[in-house]
């Protein structure tokens, strides 16, 4: 059989769909001088950039040397830079998982600029383990879709308001929120309609108003005195997931709630174990009657263990939850 | 299955007929507009592919249309699938796109973007028998314009 350059004669947007598949941008422009049929084509793909430092480890390890971390530093501008000239950025993901020393936040203050007002990202991740500030730019920018901030801290200045337009899906974690922020977040994003937090503490009332917003995710709340509750007010929530270990939380308001997914465990634990244990079961069963009405619920082993416990000898009771799709795990 | 099991007969550019299963045959989405706006006749004919890519295709179709089949026995199954010489992946490629299958088409994308990651320009042409139609003096000057992907 003759040697027939077949792949070549695809036609140009199964070429680029071809290329966007491949998760190395450096594979992408190299395919610039494979012949004169490819020599452009890698400017139409839109590409996901992802720099993570260090690659492959896990918490724990020794720390970087400032050496390497200047080499990182240093080859993401030259990346930066050299994707600035008006590609398409479908992602772009930054995990910084040393403690930066504070001089390599202006540093990162860059690649936030990069993703929030040169290059029209549209799913960001930032993710800073030694706690950098995101600073006031980044909560103004309408080309994100998808954002997910960990280990960034939230602070805004009184002048300052958000206006994320067009975000769809917020996730924050391991962070320190205040209901003032929460509350200007939600405000400058008319078009959430998934939000996830996770391991957030900080305030003790979430009132979400946002009509699109159809999808809260909590994982991991915490509050700092064991009688405090998050109380939630989310009237056009339909999907509700608690997760993990969590301080006492309070549905106020769930009108719309459809499926809710309780794969959670209370910890009050503040040395009174007896007190606290009795405030787990009351908690647990608030927030049972409070999703009585939907149409969905799933309950954690430790939920169903908690609350059959808890009504031993009204076992009956349970039968209020008028539902018609019970899951146990 | 039931009594009112519909069949499509699809002809090939070469002329090979394929009776299939409606239900099955839907998959792709051009066929099923077809079905759905009324205009198949007796015979679909589908100019772009031929008996043999056709033959992979309609394999796929069955096997991911099987009743009770698993995850696992389908990624075993898709593996396979798509270690095939390059002109078979490209034929497949386009019957795919003419077919308008995105699972098919995704699936085969892939693979090609599989063989492409990682390789240097030279391994990708031999891989797939691109000819290089650069003189050394442009295809140095390109390089130089993208110093950065080649360090």
């Amino acid at each position: 059989m003759a040697m027939v350059d077949r792949l070549s004669d695809l036609s140009e947007p199964i070429l680029i769909h071809i290329l966007s598949m491949l998760p190395d941008g450096k594979d992408v422009v190299r395919s610039s001088v494979l012949s004169k049929r490819w020599r452009f084509l890698w400017r139409s793909v839109p590409i996901s950039l992802d720099f993570s430092f260090p690659e492959d480890t896990y918490l724990g390890l020794p720390e970087s040397g400032e050496l390497e971390i200047l080499d990182f530093v240093n080859s993401t501008h030259r990346e930066l830079l050299y994707w600035g000239s008006g590609q398409k950025i479908r992602k772009f993901n930054v995990v910084v998982n040393f403690s930066v020393p504070e001089r390599f936040d202006k540093d990162i203050d860059l690649w936030v600029y990069f993703a929030t007002k040169k290059a029209n990202v549209e799913d960001f991740t930032l993710e800073c383990l030694s706690g950098y500030k995101l600073p006031q730019f980044a909560f103004k920018n309408s080309s994100m879709r998808n954002l997910n901030l960990q280990y960034c801290k939230l602070k805004l200045e009184p002048s300052v308001n958000v206006n994320w337009s067009n975000l769809v899906s917020l996730s924050v974690g391991y962070v320190k929120l205040t209901e003032r922020v929460m509350g200007k977040i939600l405000s400058g994003c008319p078009n959430l309609e998934c939000l996830l937090l996770d391991f957030i503490w900080g305030f003790d009332r979430l009132e979400i108003s946002n009509v699109k917003l159809k999808k809260l995710t909590i994982n991991s709340y915490e509050t700092s005195e064991c009688d405090v509750w998050l109380e939630i007010l989310a009237p056009h929530i339909q999907n509700l997931e608690l997760l993990g270990y969590s301080s006492g939380i309070r549905l106020k308001n769930v009108a719309a709630l459809v499926t809710a997914f309780f794969r959670i465990d209370f910890q009050f634990d503040f040395g009174e174990a007896d007190r606290s244990e009795k405030n787990e079961i009351s908690c647990l069963k608030e927030l049972l009657h409070s999703v009585a009405h939907v149409k969905n619920l799933e309950l954690s082993h430790w939920c169903i263990k908690v609350y059959l416990y808890s009504s031993l000898y009204r076992i009956q009771n349970i039968f209020f939850l008028d539902l018609e799709f019970l899951m146990c795990y | 299955m039931s009594s009112s099991t519909k069949f499509l007969t699809l002809k090939t550019c070469d002329d090979k007929k394929f009776v299939l299963d409606e239900a099955i045959a839907v998959r792709s989405q051009t066929i099923k507009n077809m079905v759905e706006d009324d205009c198949v006749s007796n015979v679909i004919p589908l100019p772009n592919v031929n008996s043999k890519t056709m033959t992979k295709v309609i394999e796929y179709w069955k096997k991911h249309s099987e009743e009770g089949v698993s995850k696992d026995v389908l990624m075993d199954f898709d593996k396979a699938f798509v270690k095939v010489h390059h002109s078979i992946l490209h034929a497949l490629i386009l019957a795919a796109n003419f077919l308008n299958d995105k699972e098919i088409l995704d699936m085969m994308c892939q693979e090609v973007a599989d063989r492409i990651k990682g390789k240097t320009p030279e391994e990708i042409r031999k891989e797939f028998d691109i000819k290089n139609d650069f003189t050394p003096e442009e295809e140095e000057e390109i390089r130089k314009e993208n110093a950065w992907a080649f360090e």
